[in-house]
C-alpha cells in the first residue's frame, strides 16, 4: 500500500513525518477531510478557516493534492 | 461482567496490554461466588467501580478536549502496564478518541514538543508523568481515586 503524508500548509504548524499506509488516493482524501474536521471541532471558537489547507504528499515528497478547509466553519 | 446473573457477555472485550491473564468458566465462577462472601463482595465492588467509570467516560467523551483525553489514556495505560513505553496503536487511540490517526499523530507531536512524551514512528514513551497529569482532564485523577478506594476497602 502507498504511504501518504499529511501536513498543514497554513495556520497550526504540523508536518507528519510518519505518514499513513492507505489503499489509494480516495482513502487519503477521506483521511484529510477527517483531519480537517477534527481540527475544526477542536477549535469551535474559530470561525474563519480560510487559508487552511491539508497538504498530502507521497513517498517521494511529491504533492498528491491540497485539501482546503471549508472556509465558513461547519462540518 | 457476565457470570453474576446472566451467562453471556453483552460486549466484546479487547485486550490492549500484554500480561498474565486468568479465565474461569461461568459455572465454576458462579459456584465460587456462592461459596465465598468475600469474593462476592469483591466482584460487587469491582462492578460498582466499572459502572462509575462508564458514566464518567461517557461524560468525558462528550465534554473534554481531545488532547486532554489523550493524556488520560496515556496515564491510565501507564498505570496498568510495565515500563514507560505505551503499547497502544494509533488505530486504537484514534478509535477511542473519535479522531483520525493523523490527528492522534499531531496531538502526540504537540505533547512531545512540550517534553511530556517521546514520540517516534507511532511509539509513545512517557517522559514527564507529573506534567502529563496536569494536562490530563480531571477524569484521570477521579477514576484513580475511585479504583484505589475499591481496592483499599476490600483489603481491610
Amino acid at each position: 500500500m502507498p504511504r501518504y503524508y499529511f501536513s498543514l500548509a497554513n495556520g497550526r504548524s504540523f508536518d507528519d513525518v510518519d505518514g499513513l499506509e492507505l489503499p489509494d488516493v480516495e482513502a487519503a482524501r477521506t483521511e484529510a477531510r477527517g483531519f480537517a474536521g477534527d481540527l475544526m471541532r477542536m477549535q469551535p471558537e474559530r470561525r474563519d478557516w480560510s487559508g487552511w489547507v491539508v497538504r498530502v504528499t507521497d513517498e517521494g515528497q511529491k504533492p498528491v493534492f491540497d485539501l482546503p478547509f471549508p472556509a465558513a466553519g461547519g462540518d | 461482567m457476565a457470570g453474576f446473573g446472566g451467562r453471556s457477555a453483552t460486549g466484546r472485550a479487547v485486550v490492549q496490554l500484554e500480561g498474565a491473564f486468568s479465565h474461569i468458566g461461568v459455572a465454576h465462577f458462579q459456584s465460587a461466588m456462592r461459596q465465598s462472601p468475600a469474593m462476592r463482595e469483591l466482584f460487587a465492588r469491582y462492578n460498582d467501580a466499572q459502572v462509575t467509570l462508564v458514566y464518567q467516560v461517557a461524560g468525558c467523551n462528550a465534554l473534554h478536549q481531545v488532547s486532554r483525553r489523550l493524556c488520560r489514556w496515556l496515564l491510565q495505560t501507564h498505570d496498568r502496564g510495565d515500563g514507560d513505553v505505551i503499547p497502544l496503536t494509533h488505530e486504537f487511540l484514534s478509535e477511542m478518541l473519535g479522531v483520525q490517526r493523523t490527528t492522534v499523530t499531531m496531538l502526540a507531536k504537540e505533547l512531545q514538543e512540550l517534553g511530556l512524551i517521546n514520540y517516534r514512528r507511532g511509539r509513545i514513551e512517557i517522559v514527564d508523568r507529573a506534567r502529563l497529569e496536569q494536562r490530563a482532564c480531571e477524569c484521570y485523577e477521579t477514576a484513580r481515586r475511585k479504583i484505589d478506594r475499591v481496592f483499599s476497602e476490600t483489603a481491610e
